[in-house]
C-alpha cells in the first residue's frame, strides 16, 4: 500500500514531467511546422516571383492566363492589388495597370453618367475600353500603359479594377442580376422588376413594351410601372419616332466611340 | 473647313424625342444646347433661324432617321435664350442670335484688335469691321451687324467709343477713343 502510495506521488510527478515533455516536444514541433510552412511558402513565392517574371510577356498579353495566375497569387495570401509594396510593380513592372485601368473606367462612368443614370453594363466597359482609339480617350490617356501596351482587357481584370476604385470610395460597384454585371456610379437600389427589363434588353439595348410582354409573359400593368420606373431613375429613355414606342436603356449600350 | 464632328448623343436615337421626365429632359437640352453653341462656332454662324434650323442636319439625323420636332427645337432656342447663350433678334420670325462667345467678349476681343492695330481714335464703318482685308484673320470677321451693335454698345458703355447712326447697318460708323 505504501509503495502504492509513493509511487502515486512520484507517479504523478512523473507524470506531469512526461505532459511537460510531451508538450514541450509538441509545441517545438509545431514551431517546426510552422517554420518548415513559412519556409515552403517563402519558397513558393520565391518560384512564384521566378514565375511571374518568366511568364511575364504571357501574364501581360494573354488576360485568361493573367486571371489565373492571379486566383494563385491570391490562394497563397499574397494579393498583387493589396499588397503594398506593389508586388505587380516590383515582379511585373504592372504595379499601374490596376490603377490605371480604375482611373479610365471612373473616366467613362463620369463621361457616361448624365445619360446613363450612373448604371453600365459590364460588357459595354469593355467594349468601350476596347475600342480606345476613341479620340476623347486616347488624348488623354495615351501616355498610359495600358494603351501603350495594348493589353488586351477582360472582365476579370475590369471587375478588380473596380474593386481597387471601391477601396477609395464606396459610390463604385458591381452589381449582378443573373449573370449580367453592371458597373454602379451614382447609388440607387434596382428592383427585381427593372432588373429583368434590362436584362431581357441586353442584346438590342432598347425594348418595346410589346417584346417585353413577350419575353416575361408579364401584364401590361406591371410592365408599364417597370419602364416608369426606369424612366424615373433616369435609366430609360424614350423615342417615338418608330413605329411604336421604343424605351432606351443608355447603361446597355450608347454610341460613345461611333 | 473642317467637317464639324457631332457629339455621340446625336447618333443616339433617343436624344431626338423630349424627354418626358424633367430630370433626364434637363440633360437633354443642356446637350442640344451645347450641340448648337458648338455647331455654330465651328460655322461661324451668327444667328440662326428656329423653322430653317429645325429642318437643317443640325437638328435632324438621317443616318439614324431621327429628327427633332419644331416643338424640341423651340424649346432649344428658349433655353439658350434663358442662359444667355441667345437672344431673340425677332420674335416673329423666331430668328435669334447665338452667343458662342457672348457680347461682352466680343467687345473685347475687338478693342483688343483696335488696340493693336492702332486703330483707336479713327473711324470706321461697320462693313470695314465685318469685312475688310484688315480683319479676315480675326475671329469676328464676318460678324452680325445687330451683334457687332451690341458688342459695340458694350464699348459704348465703358467708354472706349461711340457709335454713330447710319441709314442701313452697314453704313453705322464707330469712333474707337
Amino acid at each position: 500500500m505504501l509503495r502504492g502510495k509513493a509511487l502515486g506521488l512520484a507517479g504523478l510527478r512523473r507524470e506531469q514531467e512526461a505532459r511537460q515533455a510531451i508538450d514541450f516536444i509538441a509545441s517545438s514541433f509545431r514551431k517546426e511546422l510552422y517554420e518548415s510552412l513559412q519556409k515552403q511558402l517563402d519558397v513558393f513565392r520565391e518560384n512564384l516571383v521566378l514565375f511571374a517574371r518568366k511568364y511575364r510577356k504571357k501574364i501581360e498579353n494573354e488576360p485568361e492566363f493573367r486571371a489565373q495566375f492571379h486566383r494563385l497569387c491570391i490562394s497563397i495570401g499574397v494579393d498583387p492589388l493589396v499588397s503594398k509594396k506593389g508586388f505587380w510593380e516590383e515582379v511585373l513592372g504592372m504595379g499601374d495597370f490596376y490603377y490605371e485601368l480604375a482611373v479610365k473606367i471612373s473616366e467613362i462612368c463620369i463621361a457616361t453618367r448624365d445619360i446613363n443614370g450612373g448604371l453600365i453594363l459590364l460588357d459595354e466597359i469593355k467594349r468601350l475600353l476596347d475600342n480606345h482609339n476613341d479620340e476623347k480617350f486616347t488624348k488623354r490617356t495615351s501616355k498610359r500603359i495600358i494603351l501603350r501596351n495594348r493589353y488586351e482587357i477582360s472582365r476579370d481584370d475590369i471587375e478588380r479594377a473596380v474593386q481597387r476604385i471601391q477601396v477609395l470610395g464606396k459610390s463604385y460597384s458591381i452589381v449582378s442580376f443573373g449573370n449580367i454585371r453592371y458597373i454602379q456610379s451614382v447609388p440607387g437600389e434596382l428592383s427585381h422588376d427593372h432588373s429583368c427589363v434590362l436584362s431581357v434588353s441586353k442584346e438590342q439595348g432598347f425594348t418595346t413594351e410589346r417584346k417585353l410582354a413577350a419575353s416575361l409573359k408579364w401584364s401590361k400593368e406591371r410592365i408599364l410601372l417597370a419602364l416608369k420606373g426606369l424612366l424615373e431613375m433616369e435609366l430609360a429613355w424614350i423615342d417615338d419616332q418608330d413605329l411604336e414606342r421604343l424605351y432606351w436603356f443608355p447603361s446597355l449600350y450608347y454610341p460613345i466611340d461611333d | 473647313m473642317t467637317v464639324f464632328r457631332y457629339p455621340p448623343f446625336y447618333s443616339y436615337p433617343p436624344s431626338f424625342t423630349l424627354q418626358p421626365v424633367k430630370a433626364t429632359r434637363e440633360k437633354q437640352l443642356k446637350l442640344w444646347c451645347d450641340l448648337v453653341l458648338s455647331y455654330c462656332k465651328h460655322y461661324k454662324i451668327f444667328k440662326l433661324s428656329v423653322t430653317d434650323s429645325a429642318n437643317s442636319s443640325l437638328f435632324a439625323n438621317t443616318a439614324i432617321d431621327r429628327k427633332l420636332s419644331l416643338a424640341a427645337v423651340e424649346e432649344v432656342f428658349s433655353r439658350l435664350v434663358s442662359m444667355g447663350y441667345g437672344e431673340w433678334l425677332n420674335k416673329e420670325a423666331n430668328v435669334c442670335l447665338i452667343y458662342w462667345r457672348r457680347p461682352y467678349e466680343w467687345a473685347e476681343i475687338i478693342y483688343d484688335w483696335v488696340e493693336r492695330s492702332g486703330k483707336r481714335k479713327s473711324i470706321l464703318t461697320f462693313y470695314e469691321i465685318r469685312f475688310s482685308e484688315d480683319t479676315a484673320e480675326f475671329e469676328f470677321h464676318g460678324i452680325d451687324p445687330e451683334l457687332l451693335l451690341r458688342s459695340l454698345q458694350v464699348l459704348e458703355s465703358q467708354g472706349k467709343c461711340a457709335v454713330f447712326e447710319g441709314k442701313t447697318n452697314d453704313d453705322l460708323g464707330v469712333k474707337f477713343r
